[in-house]
């Protein structure tokens, strides 16, 4: 009796895990599939209707500017690598400065109505500025080196946790609230214990909306004009023409788009395991 | 124990309210009296429940025993001493849980020793109160790891972290299901038999208020007033497999039942 139950068991076991890896299977398949039947339909039409490189290389072309860019020493100045190095630094520099700096500035409006009152306004006009536009300015002020590309990451970071920071804090449950003023806690102890935890999904949605901002600022603040990073990769390659290298700059920029995300996404899951459970 | 060895003085009781009334201010200058002027007290180790409708006010006089919101008149002490903002004394056990999701369960027993000055670490404590509510072994645990009356015993732990005098309880079972809250209603019933600390509990249940309580205060709505105060003499422990059959238990059933009928059908003045 057991015994059938147990081969029952396994046999049910088997069938539904097989199930779940044959979808899982076929939606990878699906997917690749895909990319590469669009990928070979793009080969056949720049042949067949004879498109210029200058316009649209094919993916092979594409493929090999990635390849020749990847396929040298790490420090060859003919290589992605340090353009990789130096863009990544100086966004993730900036995020992590305009992160900080918004954090604390949402937190101290989110804590003081003067201040709230004070700031809100020209928060929110700043905020539908394009900021882009003041990138001239911060190259004035910052020059061509790493300072002005730091400076665009961290003004871009800011705007989302500012604003995150601020309304995850004034959505603070009332009942935790209730709780702490029964523990006659502290404003800077409510604030530490209760409120910053309680806001901490919305800092990470605003974190990971900030990363892909300040991707963006750095590769804006260095087409206007820097010695290195992707930026002038693309820049450089445009200038000559070699569209495939554009392509493969931008696939690259994907690429890091996507790694940070998921590095946002990793300490989220870590660092507030509460919510991401209580979905499930 | 310790206040029954003082027989010099005259007794004080623990909890008094003396003509106080609640009023709470409209955003438009008008005002909405939440409570009538009542007077009440609560003696030293006296399990109270309040049951009302809705909207009685039973939630506000929780609160202002806690020292959570301010009479408008009237005077309100505790031990004597008129109240004014969250004492240490008093322990409150809230309708949800209210536990930090981001913490275990025994740092969820912990938080009122780490914060508002108070920076005694009694982990003795915290673990005799978990063993006490049967959650010995799930101290690593998370909230969400945890039943809704399981997360309710966490809440009362915390609530006699910093061993109060008086346990306060807002409708602390009304979310939770039928069997459940008979279940920790008798485990509620020892844990004050051992601790004989002061309960006041909230609730909308008469059920609950006879099974439990040493009185039975009864509110009516709008405004909030206290309409009945019945002592309950039903021996203890009561047991859900025979109390509610003693004869005494259906005619207090019966009257509480009367006077919140009288009392929702009483014309507002």
């Amino acid at each position: 009796m057991s015994r059938l139950d147990a081969e029952d068991l396994s046999f049910q076991g088997a069938g539904t895990s097989a199930n779940a890896s044959l979808g899982a299977f076929a939606r990878i398949v699906l997917t690749i599939g895909g990319g590469v039947a669009l990928l070979l339909v793009w080969e056949g039409c720049v042949d067949w209707l004879n498109v210029p490189p200058y316009i649209l290389p094919t993916p092979v072309s594409v493929l090999r500017a990635l390849w020749s860019g990847l396929d040298v020493p790490l420090d060859s100045p003919m290589g992605f690598y340090l353009p990789i190095a130096s863009t990544l630094s100086n966004s993730v520099s900036g995020f992590a400065i305009g992160a900080l700096l918004g954090i604390a500035v949402g937190s101290l409006m989110a804590e003081s109505r003067v201040v709230e009152i004070v700031l809100m306004p020209y928060a929110f006009a700043l905020q539908v500025l394009p900021k882009v536009a003041i990138a001239p300015l911060i190259v004035i002020w910052f020059g061509f080196g790493n300072g002005s590309k730091i400076a665009m990451a961290a003004l871009l970071a800011f705007f989302p946790l500012m604003v995150n920071a601020f309304t995850g804090l004034r959505t603070t449950e009332p009942e935790r609230l209730e709780l702490m003023q029964a523990l006659s806690a502290s404003r800077l102890e409510t604030y530490r214990v209760v409120k910053l935890p309680s806001a901490a999904p919305y800092i990470f949605a605003g974190l990971d909306m900030g990363m892909v901002y300040a991707l963006l600022g750095t590769i804006v603040a260095e087409f206007l004009g820097a010695q290195q990073g992707i930026g002038v990769t693309i820049v450089q390659a445009q200038a000559a023409t070699d569209v495939a290298s554009v392509f493969a700059a931008l696939i690259l920029l994907g690429v890091i788009g996507i790694v940070l995300h998921m590095v946002i996404r990793l300490c989220e899951r870590r660092i507030i395991h509460w919510t991401v459970r209580h979905k499930t | 124990m310790e206040t029954a060895a003082s027989p010099t003085t005259v007794p004080v009781p623990l909890i008094s309210a003396a003509r106080v009334a609640k009023t709470y201010r409209t955003v438009d200058g008008g005002a909405i009296e939440a409570l009538a002027p009542f007077d009440l007290t609560v003696e030293d180790g006296e399990f109270v429940c309040v049951v009302g409708p809705t909207g009685c006010g039973k939630s506000t006089l929780l609160r202002l025993i806690a020292g959570l919101i301010e009479p408008s008149v009237g005077r309100l002490t505790l031990s004597g001493k008129r109240i004014a903002g969250a004492s240490r004394e008093v322990g409150i056990v809230f309708q949800n849980a209210t536990l930090l999701p981001w913490l275990t369960v025994i740092d969820n027993v912990r938080l009122p020793l780490r914060v508002g000055s108070w920076r005694v670490s009694n982990d003795d404590r915290v673990r005799e109160l978990l063993g006490m509510t049967g959650l010995a072994g799930f101290e690593n645990k998370y909230p969400y790891e945890l039943s809704g009356g399981m997360q309710q015993r966490v809440a009362i732990c915390r609530a006699l972290a910093r061993d109060p005098k008086v346990l306060l309880m807002d409708e602390p079972f009304g979310a939770l299901d039928a069997l459940t809250r008979e279940r920790m209603n008798t485990e509620l019933q020892q844990l004050w038999s051992m601790s004989r600390k002061t309960v006041i509990l909230i609730t909308h249940s008469i059920a609950e208020s006879v099974f439990l309580g040493d009185r039975v205060v009864v509110m009516s709505t709008r405004p909030g007033r206290i309409v009945g105060d019945l002592p309950i003499a039903l021996p203890r422990p009561r047991r859900f497999e025979t109390t509610p059959g003693e004869p005494a238990y259906v005619r207090l059933t019966r009257e509480i039942r009367a006077l919140l009928d009288r009392g929702a059908s009483a014309p507002t003045q």
